[in-house]
Formats: structure tokens, C-alpha cells, sequence
């Protein structure tokens, strides 16, 4: 019974932390710029995020190690700086871009401009850092994220041609502006699988203490947690192909014209309920990430880390994430358009995907860190497959920025 | 018979020096005429280019426009209903304002039809409008102001079509 409560608390968790404010974006301009037609893009997206978040989990439990440590540990500590500095500007953007989304719901709620709000949501970011444990926030933020659902409602409200969403599953050609298309299908995909997510995930496992006996939790919420999680942007691409083709809206340039998206489905409550899930699941995205940011770091320098423990036991832990809030806080403050910095940081965060992703290979096949829980043909296949994958969204991300973007 | 030996001798020294300069003189030339040559073909490809994604570029911005219109007259519509509350149409119409004249000037050399120039030049009064008459809740107003601005936003089709 218990294990239940944690398999459902873990699938809740994963689907609220799923969607941020580069799933909100990209799956938007993807909906309004070609439809359904793009779907694909966060299947493939999710399917290779499902099978990285269970090996982050797997190795955590099996190795009682955290994917950084495993890099650090097993490709020697130039590799590991490599990694950690491409990772940590990555992390840094993806966090600006989250603190803006949270202002920019804000700005919505109040008719306060984003950027008044900025210092005051990087500090409450940090507040919950302080003062929270890791449960508040895994559990916590990301259990009101569910809010969200509120995207699948409105699809059915909507009710669209199925059979053509059913088309946009499989990859096709664009009838038009193929280099703005490509570059979508790999803001998506950057989108989706964020490196990020791997360290929180396999620190978490550790935070949480997970024995031999959570195999079978972690394969569950990672399967169905990251699916309903994928089942979300899918929501949004169908709405927004749904709502701006009608109103002859296709192509997406500020959060103002994504802000409508809820309202010819839910009426008065649209753009309160698309702000409170912009805000929540930004918010929780941004802690995720600036605690992200504090593992690698200290698990990497060989740092007490742990954000169940009091700061005063980890002040390095401490100060890493204080750190990556002020300096991410910057560019909001300074008026960027938390549009623009989610779309550059998506594409930027596919062009770090082979750091991430080359050491599960390696990582997964070692038996003396995992002893019998090694990956099998298929988890390896995929692997490959993902590596592959990774390798041509970073060649392609920049030609892409410059004549797509 | 030697002077005119001589002189055929000398005639094709002096061609086959003449050739020799001019071959010299054309070695000497061919790397330039090569650079030139390169210097024209990048210049052209260059301007190509250019001209392709001048086009481009044109065809991106009036698409980009578009949308700020269609946006703005989904926020009006939405405004004047009382779906959304003022707090965010009225920011969110304002946006869509400046975007669109930020827009306008980035046209302002570029190649346009007289119905386009004449929809660029109408459309900051259409917006003004559809801001004050949704605010008002003048739904037969605002309903003209919508029905104005879709017209507009037509004009900038280059398909003309209106969605």
C-alpha cells in the first residue's frame, strides 16, 4: 500500500514537473505555425526521456551514486569540467527563461509588468530553497503543477479532428518554411529532454533515500509519470492548432498571444487557469533547476549537498544555488523577453544533449557501478539511438537559430 | 633578301615576344583575374542571397504581423465579451501595438503594394480603436474595428486570403 502511495505520488510529481515554460512555448508556436503536424516531435521527445529518467533512477538505487558522481567517478574530472560548464550555462539560461515565465504570469494576474517582478520571484525561489526539504519541493510544487491538466480538459473541450492529431504522430514533411519547422521540432526536443533533468532525478533518488526494493517504482513513474507529462504538450500543440488557425494566428512571438490559448474552451476561467499553470509549473521548474545546478556542482567538487539538511551543514551547496538565481535573475530584470530567452535556451540546451547523454552508455554497462542492473540490448539500442539523436540536434541547432529561429 | 630574312626573323621574334609579354603579362593576370572572378561570383551569391532572404525576411515580417493583428483582434474580442479582464487585455492590446509598429518600421523600405502601404498607414489608428471601443464594451463598434483590421490584415497577405 505504501509503495502504491509513492508510485502515484511519483507519477502526480513527475506529470505536474513536467511541463515548463519550454514545453509551454515551443509546443505553442509548433500548434499555431503547423498544426498537429509536429506531434511527433514530443513523442520521440518523451520516449527517449523515459528511458534516460529510468536509468537515472536505476543507476541511483543500484550504484547508491547520482548520474555527476558516475561522470565524475568514471570519465575522470576533465570530461566531468567539460560537462559542467556547458551544463551550467545551459542550466543558467533554462532558469532565466523559467523566472521570466513566473513574471510573466504575474504580469498577467496583476497588469504589473514581468520585470517589477523578477527580483521579487527569484527571492521566494530562493526562500523555499532555504527553508524547504526536498519533499516541499518534489512533492510539494510539483503536485499543484497538476493544474496543468487543465490543457487536456480544454482539448477535449475543444474537441478536434482526432484523426488528424492521430496523423501528427507520425513524422512528415512541412508544406511550408521547412527550416522554421525543423527548428521548432528541435526546440521540442530540447525541450523535452533537458540534461538537467537526469541530475535532479538521480539526486533525488538518493534525497529520498531509494533502496533494492524501488526498482519497480522508478521504471513506473518515470514510464507514466514523463507520458501523461508528454500527454500535456501534445494538449497544447492540439489547442493551439486548434485555437490560432481559427483566428488566422500562426506564428507565435510573445507569451500575450500563448496567454488566450485556455480562453475560447474555458471562457472566464482561461486566462487565470493558464497563468496559475504558467506560474506554478515555472516555479517549480525554476527550483528544480537551480537545485540541479547545486548537485552537480557539489557532488562533482565533492561538496556536502543535500537539501534536507540545514545550510549551515552545506554552505557550498548553499551558496551554488543562491548564486545561479542571482545571476539568471539578471536578464529578466533587464527587460529580455522571457520568450526569446526560453526559445534561444531550448535550442541551446539541444546543442549540450551529447554531454548528458554519451555517459549513460558507459555508465549503464559498468558492472562494478551496477552491478546485475546493467542495461539490456534494448535499453543500449536506445541509448545509440538517442546519442545519435543528440549528436544531430547539436550540429543542426545552430544553422537551424540562424535560418529558422 | 637577308634584310627581308632579317626582318621576317626580327617579325617573329617580336610576335613570339609580343606572345611571350602577353602571356607573361596574362600569368601575371590570372590570379587576379581568378580573385576577380571568385570576388564576382561571392559578390553575386552574396547578393543573392541577399536578395532571397531580403524576400524572405519581407515575407517573414508581414507574416509576423499578421498574427500581431489576428492577436490583437482575438484580445479585443475576448475584452469587449468581459472574458478577459483588463489587467491583461490591456497590456497584452499594447504589446500587440508596439510589436506591430516596431514591425511597420522594419518595413519601411521594403517593396509593397499601394493596398499594403495604405493597410500599414491604417493600422495604428484600427488598433488605437479596437483598444478604446472594447474598453468601452462597444460591441457594435468594437465588431467594426475587427472587421476592419481582418480586412487589413488581408491586404498583407501577399495570397489575400484571411483566415
Amino acid at each position: 500500500m505504501k509503495k502504491l502511495l509513492e508510485i502515484s505520488l511519483g507519477v502526480v510529481t513527475s506529470v505536474g514537473g513536467f511541463l515548463e515554460t519550454g514545453s509551454i512555448a515551443t509546443s505553442a508556436q509548433a500548434g499555431a505555425a503547423y498544426g498537429f503536424s509536429l506531434i511527433w516531435a514530443v513523442i520521440l521527445g518523451t520516449g527517449c526521456l523515459i528511458f534516460l529518467v529510468e536509468m537515472s533512477g536505476r543507476f541511483a538505487i543500484a550504484s547508491h551514486h547520482t548520474i555527476a558522481d558516475g561522470i565524475r567517478d568514471r570519465f575522470g574530472s576533465n570530461f566531468f569540467i567539460l560537462a559542467f560548464v556547458v551544463i551550467s550555462v545551459v542550466n543558467l539560461m533554462v532558469l532565466a527563461a523559467e523566472i521570466g515565465g513566473v513574471t510573466l504570469a504575474l504580469q498577467f494576474l496583476t497588469g504589473w509588468s514581468f520585470q517589477w517582478w523578477a527580483v521579487p520571484v527569484a527571492f521566494a525561489a530562493w526562500l523555499l530553497l532555504w527553508r524547504g526539504t526536498f519533499g516541499t519541493i518534489e512533492k510539494g510544487v510539483s503536485s499543484l503543477g497538476l493544474i496543468a491538466l487543465s490543457f487536456v480538459v480544454a482539448m477535449f473541450v475543444m474537441g478536434p479532428p482526432w484523426r488528424e492529431v492521430a496523423r501528427g504522430a507520425i513524422p512528415s514533411l512541412p508544406a511550408k518554411d521547412g527550416w522554421h519547422y525543423a527548428f521548432i521540432a528541435v526546440s521540442i526536443l530540447g525541450a523535452t529532454i533537458s540534461n538537467y533533468l537526469f541530475f535532479f532525478y538521480s539526486s533525488g533518488a538518493i534525497e529520498e533515500k531509494w533502496d533494492k526494493s524501488y526498482f519497480g517504482v522508478n521504471k513506473i513513474t518515470a514510464a507514466f509519470g514523463m507520458a501523461f507529462g508528454g500527454a500535456l504538450s501534445v494538449a497544447i500543440i492540439v489547442l493551439a492548432a486548434v485555437v490560432y488557425s481559427s483566428h488566422g494566428i500562426d506564428d507565435i512571438e510573445g507569451y500575450e498571444q500563448i496567454a488566450m490559448i485556455l480562453t475560447p474552451a474555458l471562457g472566464r476561467w482561461g486566462i487565470y487557469i493558464f497563468s496559475f499553470s504558467l506560474l506554478i509549473t515555472c516555479f517549480g521548474a525554476a527550483l528544480e533547476l537551480s537545485l540541479a545546478q547545486a548537485y552537480i556542482t557539489a557532488q562533482g567538487f565533492g561538496w556536502n549537498w543535500s537539501e534536507d539538511a540545514k545550510p549551515k551543514t552545506d554552505p557550498a551547496f548553499t551558496l551554488v544555488y543562491t548564486a545561479v538565481i542571482a545571476i539568471a535573475v539578471i536578464p529578466i530584470t533587464a527587460g529580455l523577453d522571457p520568450l526569446k530567452v526560453t526559445i534561444f535556451s531550448m535550442a541551446i540546451t539541444a546543442i549540450s544533449l551529447p554531454l548528458g547523454v554519451i555517459p549513460f552508455l558507459f555508465l549503464m554497462n559498468d558492472k562494478a557501478l551496477v552491478g546485475d542492473h546493467t542495461n539490456g540490448w534494448i535499453g543500449n539500442a536506445v541509448v545509440l539511438f538517442i546519442i545519435g539523436l543528440a549528436f544531430a540536434l547539436a550540429i543542426v541547432t545552430v544553422p537551424l537559430q540562424i535560418w529558422g529561429g | 633578301m637577308r634584310a627581308q630574312t632579317k626582318f621576317a626573323v626580327t617579325e617573329k621574334l617580336e610576335a613570339v615576344m609580343s606572345w611571350k609579354i602577353a602571356k607573361q603579362a596574362a600569368c601575371r593576370q590570372l590570379p587576379q583575374t581568378s580573385i576577380g572572378k571568385r570576388t564576382c561570383l561571392l559578390a553575386m551569391v552574396v547578393l543573392l542571397a541577399c536578395c532571397s532572404s531580403g524576400g524572405d525576411q519581407q515575407r517573414r515580417i508581414l507574416q509576423e504581423m499578421r498574427s500581431w493583428i489576428a492577436s490583437a483582434e482575438m484580445i479585443a474580442q475576448a475584452r469587449m465579451e468581459g472574458v478577459v479582464p483588463t489587467m491583461f487585455s490591456g497590456p497584452a492590446l499594447q504589446r500587440c501595438n508596439a510589436e506591430i509598429s516596431s514591425l511597420a518600421v522594419d518595413l519601411k523600405n521594403a517593396q509593397l503594394s499601394v493596398a499594403q502601404r495604405t493597410a500599414l498607414s491604417d493600422l495604428p489608428g484600427l488598433l488605437v480603436e479596437a483598444e478604446e471601443a472594447s474598453s468601452r464594451k462597444d460591441g457594435p463598434q468594437t465588431e467594426r474595428v475587427i472587421l476592419a483590421l481582418r480586412r487589413t490584415r488581408g491586404s498583407l497577405d501577399p495570397a489575400g486570403k484571411i483566415p
